[in-house]
């Protein structure tokens, strides 16, 4: 009797230690897959917040520096007029937007087509070149364009 | 059935302990990836602002011809021109952890200058971004000065 209850408490251990063992084994998995999302979500969040801002700001350059004239408009964005089109660029709501309309009409910003993902947008006038900045996010970018 | 009970719980004990191994070697080579991920991305960041930030430069260097100016138009202040250190942010900082050289050729001509600058930005002992801009100023003085 005595024989057969030692042989209970030895596979007793034995299973125990195997369920701690796998119960180990699932906590390990778990802080894997967490430091896994963790850092996947930094990147993916790093990365669009980066392309938005870098995207923006590269559409708004090239647009001014193919600009014939450009009007600063009081709501950080602008006016830019290039063959006998104005197309009118603000950001509004989390997004940055373009409008076009024939040169000499009436524009508002209103309505217009989404170009891409930007918290805000200021283009400003310093010593003889436009100085755009975009903010996605946490990321703020700026860079300057030499003025037509 | 005892006996046979046992040597099933060491077995399965064994194929775990086997399996811990494993899951703990390849535990390191997963959060040595994603670190060398974590790395890229951050490089990747740095790179862009430095793009934008040499863009800038070269800028304000072809309106002005100067490299001083153009220092103080992008950063907004007077900066001196050499062992200039900048933080994440690319904003000045005493012992930054990305450095900025410039280095500037002048090339008089009797109808003006043209002048050349070459922006090279390093991080940790490496070339972050580079780039080559020139401005042309006539004698009658630069746009901006």
């Amino acid at each position: 009797m005595k024989f057969r209850s030692e042989r209970t408490l030895a596979d007793t251990a034995s299973a125990v230690s195997s369920m701690l063992l796998f119960v180990l084994f699932a906590l390990c998995m778990l802080m894997a897959v967490a430091v896994a999302a963790d850092t996947y979500g930094r990147i993916e969040k790093g990365y669009q917040q980066s392309f938005g801002s870098a995207s923006s700001i590269k559409y708004v350059a090239n647009k001014l520096r193919c600009a014939e004239n450009v009007t600063l408009l009081d709501n950080g964005g602008a006016a830019v007029e290039s063959d006998g089109m104005v197309s009118v660029i603000w950001c509004s709501g989390g997004e940055l937007y373009e409008k076009y309309a024939p040169a000499g009409g009436e524009i508002t910003t209103q309505g217009g087509d989404r170009i891409s993902s930007a918290d805000s947008l200021s283009i400003t006038e310093n010593g003889g070149l436009y100085v755009i900045t975009v903010t996605a996010g946490e990321e703020t970018s700026s860079v300057m364009v030499r003025r037509g | 059935m005892i006996l046979l009970n046992r040597k099933s719980n060491i077995l399965l004990f064994a194929e775990m302990t086997i399996a811990l191994l494993f899951f703990v070697i390849s535990f390191a080579v997963m959060i040595r990836v994603f670190a060398a991920a974590d790395g890229l991305e951050r490089r990747a960041q740095r790179r862009e602002k430095a793009v934008l930030c040499a863009q800038s430069i070269a800028e304000a260097y072809s309106v002005s011809g100067d490299t001083g100016t153009a220092l103080r138009l992008v950063f907004g202040e007077d900066i001196p021109q050499e062992d200039i250190t900048l933080n994440s942010e690319l904003v000045p900082e005493d012992n930054g952890e990305i450095t900025l050289t410039l280095s500037e050729e002048k090339d008089d001509t009797a109808a003006g200058t043209y002048s050349t600058l070459s922006i090279r930005f390093g991080y940790s002992g490496e070339e972050l971004f580079s780039l080559d801009c020139g401005a042309y100023i006539p004698r009658g003085g630069a746009a901006v000065e």
